[in-house]
């Protein structure tokens, strides 16, 4: 095949050829030297996913666990809880970490599953681009450019955990080099069963519009204006405590879920050597129910200068400010303390990738400084070394320190977790209390990797990890105390948060692209995952050390299989196998999920799908939130169209 | 025969375990490796996508004429080049090595800068090459240069022809009005053949 001369085929047969060629992805990360998966636009086709969190199952290093009908918990590299805080999430550069509650509300981060272009997860210390909070990874969802979204878009579905989904979609030209488009998107869920096999109320609808405008204003200069506005409900069984005799509660409550963001991002080029990046944004999400009710208002602007300096340097630096404002109501389950506030966020960075050898070996070291209100400044340091070793396989190493500042859930959250009759008809309250004491989490992590195109057909990847952590979150037993609001009066008898556990946790990822023949992929993947804490001297904490621990699947398999029958027959087919979790008393189980998909027409789909085939439900995980109630995942069935014109 | 017969029945139900329990692990294995239960088909004529991309440039050049100018002489010969990153991996080479284009040779040239580029009468620039395109395309401008790439929007961006990807086709898109301003001379074959064409009243 080396050297065949294709020049006697006439051009017009030469465009009836088809394209063997062998994944651009790989060739394109072979100077990152980071745990970096990039999930391409076919792989979250071909996956059956219908949401963001069943397309992030694929990535070997991630835990994704399903609570119930509308939650989910996702993380990386372990401590993965229904409130994960050390997992940075993007969509198009804008975060969608909620930093009240320290975790992200998956069940509004709707994208259009057909408009990413891509998502990069970077399992570890995001490289110094990224900033605190970064600590376990970084998640980067892109969707395409509008000049890439022309025509109409229609797709609509229903299943069995689904009954109703679809978007609807327009996009064109403004003018040459101008391209926008606009959607609308929306979903109902059904609930789940609770764990004792009654309906665990737990369904969800929500309505979502957005826009996209991509300019190439001039030759120098490029523009992106993107904006959504949505709103939703979900239902969740409430577990709530109240100071009087029955002393709790169970019933259904209500959310409602909104929110809008805009965004603007101007690329300018000065030259070949120097460019720059200016992103401006502004977020509000809110959700609302009896209990609870939060809403974030942020604003953030980020600029980014790009240099490179003769051959051997690359350099970026940046600064950015981001001011946040929220506000709280609660109730005696859960409130904050203050109930509502606002704080700043200081960002600087700079990194050079040096070649030190060209097209061989390349050092990256990089440095990010923040200021925030909570912990002052935070220093994250990263040195990173990509190794070349040949034009097929390369060898990466990296050090990194990373830093998770305290939010307002440790400085200042109210938690009413039980309450009891007491010691002369007083009632006694247990609580887990924020302290503004609080300090940041750290981690030092040491990361190796491989990388390497094995054979034409074959590709691996190969990332290991061990992690140091220091000052990590605990509860520690207060001295009880009479307290009169909320009322009646009762003993306060609090466990407050402080940060006296430190650990190490170790693991290996591991992810082979496998092109069986030209018509069948399959993609194994494999990852593992051990975790070991202590608590200090000083601390009196028993259950976040099994926690911890215990939160974490240990080994994870994995195996996609992608054949096209025909030119018009595709059949995917995905299993997946996730450890026990000692701490939360869930099972290991194996998730097995197929499709069929049927090219009917010229832009014309039908798609087929079963998820969770193996059993008729199954537990993955345990809410650690009192108020949120686990559910069974089904077995479902959905199918759907998809009309491109 | 009774005893044979008496002995099939005694361990029938061993037997049907043990095939039910084949049947559930093909039935498995199809699930998971369904290209093994699976006939092949006859497949379609299959490609690297550069030794495709090679094959067109030939192609391309016998579609266009240049302007006298263009040329030192009536011998010199017809001369592509890179400029920047080579993704060809010498699929070019291979391709063009002792052609012959309306009677002129061919031969092939990658630059690693710009000087030299205005010896060239077809520029290739290539995907990695994304943040110059505009740069490269700049100083060639307003000389009899076919410039071709892979960028997306290409033609629309200035470029004269765009290759693009299409359902694992290789398809083109032509900017006439930038092929005029280069005073260079195209076939109305070649046009047809294009996806879209920029510039004019068809397609953008």
């Amino acid at each position: 095949m080396q050297g065949r001369d294709l020049t006697q085929v006439s051009i017009e047969n030469l465009m009836n050829m088809e394209v063997t060629s062998v994944s651009k992805k790989e060739q394109k990360l072979s100077r990152i030297a980071s745990a970096i998966f990039v999930i391409t636009r076919d792989e979250i086709r071909t996956s059956g996913a219908t949401n963001i969190p069943d397309v992030l199952r694929m990535v070997p290093g991630l835990d994704v666990a399903q609570i119930n009908g509308n939650t989910w918990e996702i993380s990386s590299r372990g401590f993965n809880a229904q409130y994960a805080n050390k997992l940075l999430v993007l969509i198009d550069g804008r975060t969608v970490y909620s930093p009240v509650f320290s975790g992200v509300y998956w069940d509004v981060q709707d994208v259009p599953l057909e408009d990413i272009d891509r998502i990069e997860v970077i399992r570890g210390p995001g490289a110094t681009v990224w900033g605190a909070n970064a600590v376990n990874g970084v998640i980067n969802i892109i969707t395409k450019s509008a000049r890439e979204t022309k025509g109409g878009l229609l797709t609509a579905g229903g299943g069995t955990y689904e009954p109703g989904f679809g978007v609807a979609q327009y996009g064109g030209n403004l003018s040459q080099g101008t391209g926008y488009r606009f959607f609308a998107k929306g979903f109902d869920y059904v609930s789940f069963p609770s764990l004792s096999g009654q309906n665990g109320h737990d369904g969800s609808d929500l309505l979502h519009g957005g826009f996209r405008v991509d300019s190439t204003l001039a030759k120098q200069d490029s523009l992106t204006v993107q904006g959504d506005l949505y709103e939703g409900h979900e239902e969740d069984i409430v577990n709530n405590t109240i100071l009087t005799p029955p002393f709790g509660e169970v019933f259904t409550e209500s959310s409602r879920l909104s929110g809008g963001n805009v965004l603007g991002r101007w690329n300018h080029t000065f030259s070949p050597h120097s460019d720059t990046s200016l992103q401006v944004y502004f977020d509000r999400a809110a959700r609302n129910s009896i209990i609870y009710g939060e809403s974030t208002n942020t604003s953030d602007i980020d600029f980014q200068h790009h240099i490179s300096w003769g051959s051997r340097q690359d350099f970026v630096w940046g600064a950015g400010y981001r001011y946040i404002s929220y506000a709280t109501t609660g109730s005696v389950y859960t409130s904050f303390n203050p109930a509502s506030g606002s704080f700043q966020l200081f960002t600087s960075f700079v990194q050079d990738e040096i070649t030190l050898k060209p097209d061989s070996l390349y050092l990256t070291i990089g440095a990010k400084l923040e200021h925030n209100d909570f912990s002052g400044f935070e220093f994250q340091p990263s040195a990173r070394i990509a190794w070349n070793v040949s034009k097929n396989h390369m060898l990466w190493a990296g050090y990194s320190r990373a830093r998770r500042t305290p939010s307002p859930t440790e400085r200042g959250i109210y938690v009413g977790l039980a309450a009891f009759p007491g010691p002369g008809g007083l009632p006694v309250l247990l609580t887990i209390l924020g302290s503004p004491d609080t300090v940041s989490e750290n981690l030092d992590a040491f990361e190796v990797g491989y990388r390497a195109q094995l054979r034409a057909n074959i590709s691996l990847d190969f990332s290991a990890f061990y992690n140091r952590y220091g000052n990590l979150a605990t509860l520690e037993p207060g001295a009880p105390f009479l307290e009169l609001n909320p009322p009646p009066p009762h003993l306060n008898v609090p466990l407050i948060f402080a940060n006296e556990m430190h650990g190490e946790s170790h693991g290996i990822e591991m992810a082979v692209n496998w092109k069986v023949t030209d018509r069948w992929t399959l993609s194994p993947g494999y990852a593992f995952e051990g975790i070991h804490l202590h608590t200090n001297p000083a601390s009196h904490d028993t259950t976040s050390v099994s926690t911890g621990q215990g939160n974490n699947p240990g080994n994870q398999v994995q195996l996609r299989s992608n054949l096209a029958l025909s030119r018009s027959l595709e059949w995917n087919t995905s299993a997946y196998f996730v450890g026990r979790l000692s701490a939360e008393q869930v099972p290991s189980y194996t998730r097995l999920d197929t499709g069929i998909t049927w090219r009917a027409w010229e832009g014309l789909t039908f798609s087929l799908v079963g998820q969770n085939l193996l059993k008729d439900h199954h537990l993955e995980a345990r809410s650690s939130d009192q108020g949120e109630i686990s559910g069974l995942i089904k077995r479902s069935v959905y199918a759907k169209f998809t009309w491109q014109f | 025969m009774e005893s044979s017969r008496t002995r099939k029945r005694g361990t029938g139900s061993r037997q049907a375990a043990q095939r039910r329990v084949q049947f559930c692990a093909l039935a498995l294995a199809a699930l998971l490796f369904p290209a093994a239960v699976i006939p092949s088909w006859a497949q379609a004529s299959r490609s690297d996508e550069y030794q495709i991309k090679a094959a067109f440039l030939f192609h391309f050049a016998q579609f266009v004429e240049w302007p006298t100018g263009a040329f030192k002489d009536g011998n010199s010969a017809l001369t592509y080049c890179t400029v920047g990153g080579d993704p060809f991996g010498g699929a070019l080479d291979d391709s063009l090595r002792a052609k012959v284009i309306g009677e002129r040779g061919v031969r092939v040239q990658h630059l690693k800068q710009l000087e030299g580029v205005h010896d060239c009468q077809i520029v290739f620039i290539a995907a990695a090459e994304s943040k110059n395109a505009t740069r490269i395309l700049a100083s060639v401008k307003g000389d009899a240069v076919l410039t071709v790439g892979e960028t997306p929007h290409f033609a629309e961006d200035g470029g004269m022809i765009g290759f693009c990807i299409e359902g694992k086709k290789i398809r083109f898109e032509i900017n006439v009005e930038a092929v005029s301003a280069a005073k260079l001379k195209m076939s109305a074959r070649l046009l047809t053949l294009a996806k879209t064409l920029i510039g004019t009243a068809r397609g953008n």
